[in-house]
């Protein structure tokens, strides 16, 4: 439901010239105007030196040749050198000022997507394959960089070439010009007829590219589940699948450009033999001369080539719309809608004064409409305070972790951090306030102390090994032969899981924040090891506002008071006492344990 | 990690990595054979156009009929017709084969990696293999289509039309051709450098790409923390060392190419100067010089597409080495030929003298470990965390091959035991949940049974939790099972594993993130195939395990004690001490 209507997107009509899309892209041409006006004088330059070539031909044929001039000849030849030169010059720098611009718009481009995209509502990557946003920042945007560099100025350059020749041609005699521009008309009908076609399978191209890579991204993440359940044949089959759309799409194209090519020439032809026919009446007439009519057919061979060329840069032109569509669809997913205008600043005493309370105010909440996670909930945790909260699978603990972060927004109801509301914090502010060990355990292809510290500079290194010491993992680190330093693999894979738990503790921990969140923090932990962390813990907890989730009553023991959730309603609430005697679920838990052991 | 073809590569062994690829060729040998055809018949037309003209001036310079100048113009034109019929041909042929080659090696790059085991995986990140199966194998696919198609083309025409512009005047081809050997250099020259730095552009993207990506799949664990502004400004940079990397390429290639324009332009000059003057003193028609002025354009660009030739080979080189490293890897072979049937009585399983150490770690995981588990008997695994259950775990289902002559299944070597058929008899619940984005019932029905998934899941206790989902089991769940809670994540792998229907269970801390009441469901469904089923349960909650007919107490990688649960409290050893502390515990949380 949720990926497939997203690759939709992916298919969205590429237009070989929108005027609103460039006019959004504009903007990012902007800083680097200077170079690009210069690079755009050079190729102008450059267009005019091209042209300089068949001119010069006809001059010697007709003027020193013909008078059997030899020193004019030479002189001649010394202005060749001199374009030659100058084109070189020309070429030079309008490659370096064009590549280099275009590497720097790929830079702000890309640093706008990437602050753009983590910026997103949590709930974007909840139906975003990662590939795909993957895909957005990486071929996409190289897709943009080739209009800047090659499309739109280069096109610039052709259409000079392509109206200097036509001066020239008028200009050498107009009779036969206008008889070779007969041929035009057939030029445009076949660009018009191929444009049409290869636009169809561009837009097949890009999405079966963006879903190959979203695919890839998944199974080779996955690539042990798929071996582990002798899923390689399905596998294979459903990439196979994937690879023959591609292949498919390309195939099309090869075959439009296989006969568009050969036309063009064709036509290129025609005109030749045009011109020779009636040009060489012409010289018989006497209205022409020899030179002129080989320097007319020069300039009609390269009169073909910037239609051929121009032809090229639709290619750029369509991928880079096609690209440049769906990054605008990226950066207007609305960012974080918070009321701006409500922000305040964080007075001094939420952090320092007291650690701040945590109050739900009848909230209710729903991924998806058809199914309410909380409802009406609404509880209290003083300052300094403890509270476990505890219910069954998929009760919605979790779920109330992520709004009290403001990774979600409730539907309905207020969350109150310090006494205010949630969405008064500015994102800095609030991110000052929490520390967290979240139940997906995520780490980074890093060292162990940048995936403690996650690159913060206020985390110390001592403070990281602190930290590391009183989740227990300090010693598993030191055993290394480069310590803290050592690269983990991607995601922590060469570490056990109890030990990537302890990580993400020795995190939460290092950065000390006020407000500690802990969900399912000991799990995959050992109960002695459990047990010496929260002796360790205890001490630290005494300034701390706390929410504890854990399904091993061990676990919340120390609680000041408990929440019992159920099917997202609070049922049950205060010390344990209180609800042991209530004789309801938390007791029901508890008997349950109890058995057990 | 990063390969070790880094910048060094010569010819010869660029020439090697593309052994690779002669398999691909032999495929579609005849496609290529009537391909190359068409390429030297397209370049031996064009050729013939500017003879036309030159018979053409050389008449006109006289005089000419109505009639000839007319059979002038249509040889232009039917030169033109067939040319462009061949040059259909050539498009068509090669650069389809090139995409058909590039179909066919990224199928067989992907069959490869889902046989490669997974050390591989530890060594490569994702984003890494992903710029393999995408951006090199393109590079490999220009260096088939349009490179081959292009320096068979640039061969062609640059010998028959040296051939053609000796027929004219020796002395002046000799003379125009000049800046020829110049060119050479310069293209090797400039071409060592491209490659160069085009490899550490390609290696220095690959690393962003990884970063990007962790910061992505990472995206709420880092907005929980703050960490965006520091990681922006990381980003940025990264992107700005990767346009000084960038630059080097960028000035070499801006250099190149109006090098070899103006190299092939000081041919045009030897032309104009040389040529001319033979014009006046007679030796050669104007006809003749302007075919040869034709010609030398034509030579001008084989000369300048030499070196961007040169450069799609070197780029396909380096990409063919980049994917050699994944096809030239030692695969496993994955098929079950059924050697090893699912036997009707559950297998015993023994472990000899076990020793294991992960590739390039520096310490044994396990050190000699033996125990013998009765076929249908319950396991328990405990020990502290990193003492190296999961590591057994691994080794039974041999996701890391364990040495031979060291773990036994039914008194089969387990590395002897075709890995298809050893995957049927024993499957593991992984101790981190990854599921698929796609439905739950897909997810369960990896496993292989696809009918009555209900059943599995009530076993797994998911029952209630599908009924609470709108669709059910036709339930999409995000990447990695993002949309689920972990305990219903943790489930469907537990259901997945019961789909498979193998006679040896591990389940590796799988009711970790599950509440005591589903988790003891889960456990009375799990101990109703016992007898049927070999089953070790690897826990930190000795509650889970305590009724196990055997319970085997890891510590430190060594297999520390071994009992069931009254012999090992009698012991009052590590695992009494362990259950003692747990029951206080209890006692603690009671009060
Ligand atoms: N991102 C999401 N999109 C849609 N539904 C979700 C999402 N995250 C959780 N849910 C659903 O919301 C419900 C509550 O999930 P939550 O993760 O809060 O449970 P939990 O109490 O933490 O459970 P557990 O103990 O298993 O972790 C579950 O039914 C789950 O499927
Ligand atoms: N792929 C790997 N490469 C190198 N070392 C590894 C790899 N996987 C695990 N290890 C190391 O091997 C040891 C045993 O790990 P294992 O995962 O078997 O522990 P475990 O007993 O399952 O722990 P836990 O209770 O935390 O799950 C640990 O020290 C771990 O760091
Ligand atoms: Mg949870």
């Amino acid at each position: 439901m949720y990926l497939s209507e997203g690759s939709l997107e992916d298919e969205i009509k590429g237009k070989i010239y929108d005027h609103r899309l460039m006019k959004r892209l504009l903007p990012f041409l902007k800083p680097y105007r200077r170079p690009l006006y210069m690079a755009l004088a050079l190729i102008l330059v450059g267009a005019a030196l091209e042209l300089a070539f068949p001119y010069i031909t006809k001059i010697a044929i007709d003027g020193y040749i013909a008078k059997r001039d030899q020193r004019g000849l030479l002189f001649l030849s010394g202005i060749l050198f001199i374009v030659l030169l100058l084109q070189l010059v020309c070429g030079y720098f309008e490659t370096w000022l064009l590549q280099m611009s275009g590497q720097k718009i790929m830079r702000d481009l890309r640093n706008r997507l990437f602050a753009h995209v983590q910026a997103l509502d949590v709930s974007y990557y909840d139906h975003t394959a990662v590939g795909k946003i993957m895909t957005r920042l990486t071929s996409d945007v190289d897709a943009l960089n080739e209009l800047f560099t090659s499309g739109l100025i280069s096109i610039a350059g052709d259409l000079c070439t392509f109206f200097g020749i036509i001066i020239m041609l008028l200009y050498l005699n107009w009779r036969l010009a206008l008889v070779t521009f007969t041929v035009v008309p057939l030029i445009f009908v076949a660009t018009e007829i191929f444009r049409h076609r290869v636009r169809l399978s561009y837009r097949k191209i890009r999405a079966a590219v963006s879903r190959m890579n979203t695919f890839l991204q998944e199974y080779l993440t996955g690539m042990s589940v798929v071996q582990l359940f002798g899923q390689e044949q399905p596998s294979f089959e459903k990439f196979e699948g994937i690879n023959r759309q591609h292949l498919n799409a390309f195939q099309e194209t090869v075959f439009y450009y296989s006969v568009f090519y050969p036309a063009i020439e064709l036509v290129a032809a025609l005109a030749a033999a045009l011109i020779l026919f009636s040009g060489g009446h012409s010289v018989i007439g006497g209205t022409l001369t020899l030179g002129a009519l080989v320097a007319f057919l020069q300039y009609s061979r390269r009169f073909f080539s910037p239609i051929s060329d121009m032809s090229e840069r639709f290619n750029i032109f369509q991928a880079a719309m096609a690209a440049a569509e769906r990054i605008f669809v990226v950066l207007d997913e609305p960012e974080e809608q918070r009321n701006s205008a409500g922000v305040l600043p964080l007075s001094a005493d939420v952090i320092t004064i007291a650690p701040p309370s945590i109050e739900f105010q009848n909230v209710t909440f729903f991924y998806d409409p058809a199914k309410v996670v909380l409802q009406d909930v609404s509880f209290r945790i003083g300052s300094r305070e403890r509270v476990a909260l505890i219910g069954a699978t998929g009760a919605g603990k979790s779920t109330i972790i992520n709004l009290l972060l403001r990774l979600y927004r409730p539907q309905s109801g207020r969350i109150l951090l310090g006494g205010r509301d949630l969405e008064t914090y500015a994102e800095a502010d609030l991110r000052r306030l929490m520390g967290l060990v979240s139940q997906d355990i995520f780490l980074f292809s890093d060292s162990f102390s940048e995936n403690v510290s996650l690159g913060d500079p206020e985390v110390t290194l001592q403070q990281v090994e602190e930290s590391c010491r009183r989740a227990f993992i300090h010693d598993f680190i030191a055993g290394f032969p480069d310590g803290y330093t050592h690269r983990l693999a991607e995601r922590g894979a060469d570490l056990s899981q109890g030990q990537r738990q302890l990580i993400s503790i020795a995190r939460a921990l290092a950065f000390g924040r006020p407000v500690l969140i802990l969900d399912e923090a000991t799990s995959s932990v050992d109960t002695q090891t459990e047990r010496l962390i929260q002796k360790g813990l205890e001490t630290l907890l005494l300034n701390r506002t706390a929410l504890v989730v854990a399904h091993r009553l061990s676990t919340v023991e120390s609680a000041d008071r408990i929440i019992v959730l159920h099917k997202g309603r609070i049922r049950e609430e205060g010390t344990q006492d209180q609800l042991l005697s209530m004789k309801g679920l938390y007791y029901r838990f508890h008997m349950l344990q109890a058995a057990n052991s | 990690m990063k390969n070790a073809s880094s910048s060094k590569t010569n010819v010869l062994t660029s020439v090697r990595s593309f052994k690779r690829l002669i398999p691909y060729f032999i495929r579609h040998k005849s496609g290529l054979i009537w391909g190359a055809l068409s390429v030297l018949a397209t370049a031996g037309m064009s050729l013939c156009g500017p003879q036309v003209l030159r018979f053409a001036i050389d008449d006109l310079k006289v005089s000419i009929t109505h009639h000839k100048l007319l059979l002038y113009a249509s040889l232009i034109l039917g030169v033109a017709l067939v040319e462009g019929v061949l040059r259909y041909f050539m498009r068509r042929i090669l650069i389809g084969i090139s995409r058909d080659i590039e179909f066919d090696l990224r199928n067989d790059l992907f069959s490869k990696l889902l046989r490669l085991p997974r050390p591989f995986y530890d060594a490569y990140p994702t984003g890494d293999i992903m710029n393999r199966c995408s951006s090199d194998v393109n590079s490999v696919r220009m260096l088939l289509g349009p490179g081959i198609m292009y320096s068979i083309n640039t061969l062609a025409i640059f010998s028959i039309g040296i051939v053609m512009m000796f027929r004219i005047d020796v002395r002046l081809t000799v003379l125009s051709l000049i800046p020829l050997p110049l060119s050479t250099i310069v293209v090797y020259f400039f071409s060592r450098r491209i490659y160069s730095s085009y490899h550490r552009v390609q290696e220095y993207f690959s690393d962003v790409t990884t970063y990007l990506q962790e910061n992505f799949s990472g995206v709420r664990l880092l907005r929980a923390y703050g960490c965006f502004p520091s990681r922006r400004s990381r980003f940025a940079c990264m992107m700005d060392s990767y346009i000084t990397i960038n630059r080097r390429l960028i000035a070499t290639w801006g250099l190149f190419y109006p090098m070899m324009g103006m190299l092939g332009g000081l041919g045009g000059l030897v032309v104009l100067l040389y040529g001319g003057s033979l014009v006046i003193s007679g030796r050669i028609t104007l006809g003749a010089f302007v075919a040869f002025s034709i010609y030398l354009a034509m030579l001008a660009w084989p000369m300048m597409s030499a070196g961007w030739v040169l450069n799609l080979f070197q780029r396909g080189a380096a990409s063919q080495e980049r994917l050699n490293v994944i096809l030239d890897g030692r695969g496993v072979d994955t098929s079950s030929p059924g050697v090893v049937a699912v036997p009707s009585h559950p297998p015993g399983i023994e472990f000899r003298n076990l020793t294991f150490r992960y590739p390039g770690a520096d310490s044994d995981a396990l050190r000699s470990v033996s125990f013998h588990v009765p076929g249908g008997s319950i396991v328990g695994i405990v020990g502290r965390v990193g003492c190296g259950k999961s590591t057994l775990a691994s080794i039974l289902s041999r996701i890391y091959d364990p040495p031979a002559g060291s773990v036994f299944i039914d008194g089969r070597d387990i590395t002897a035991i075709p890995l298809g058929d050893l995957r049927r008899l024993v499957t593991v619940v992984p101790q981190e949940s990854f599921l698929f984005s796609e439905t739950i019932a897909e997810n369960i029905g990896m496993g292989g049974r696809t009918k009555d998934l209900m059943t599995l899941a009530s076993i797994a206790g998911l029952d209630s939790d599908l009924r609470t989902f709108p669709q059910g089991l036709e339930t999409l769940v995000g990447e990695r099972g993002i949309t689920l809670s972990g305990g219903q994540k943790q489930r469907v792998t537990i259901a997945r594993a019961l789909a498979r229907g193998a006679s040896v269970i591990i389940f590796d801390d799988s009711l970790s993130s599950v509440d005591v009441e589903t988790e003891n469901e889960i456990l009375r469904g799990i101990q109703e195939h016992a007898g049927t089923h070999t089953l070790l349960i690897i826990s930190h909650r000795i509650s889970s395990i305590k009724t196990a007919d055997l319970i085997a107490v890891f510590q430190d990688g060594e297999l520390h004690e071994i009992g069931n649960h009254s012999d090992l409290i009698d012991r009052n050893g590590l695992y009494a001490s362990l259950f003692h502390r747990e029951e206080i515990e209890e006692e603690l949380a009671r009060l």
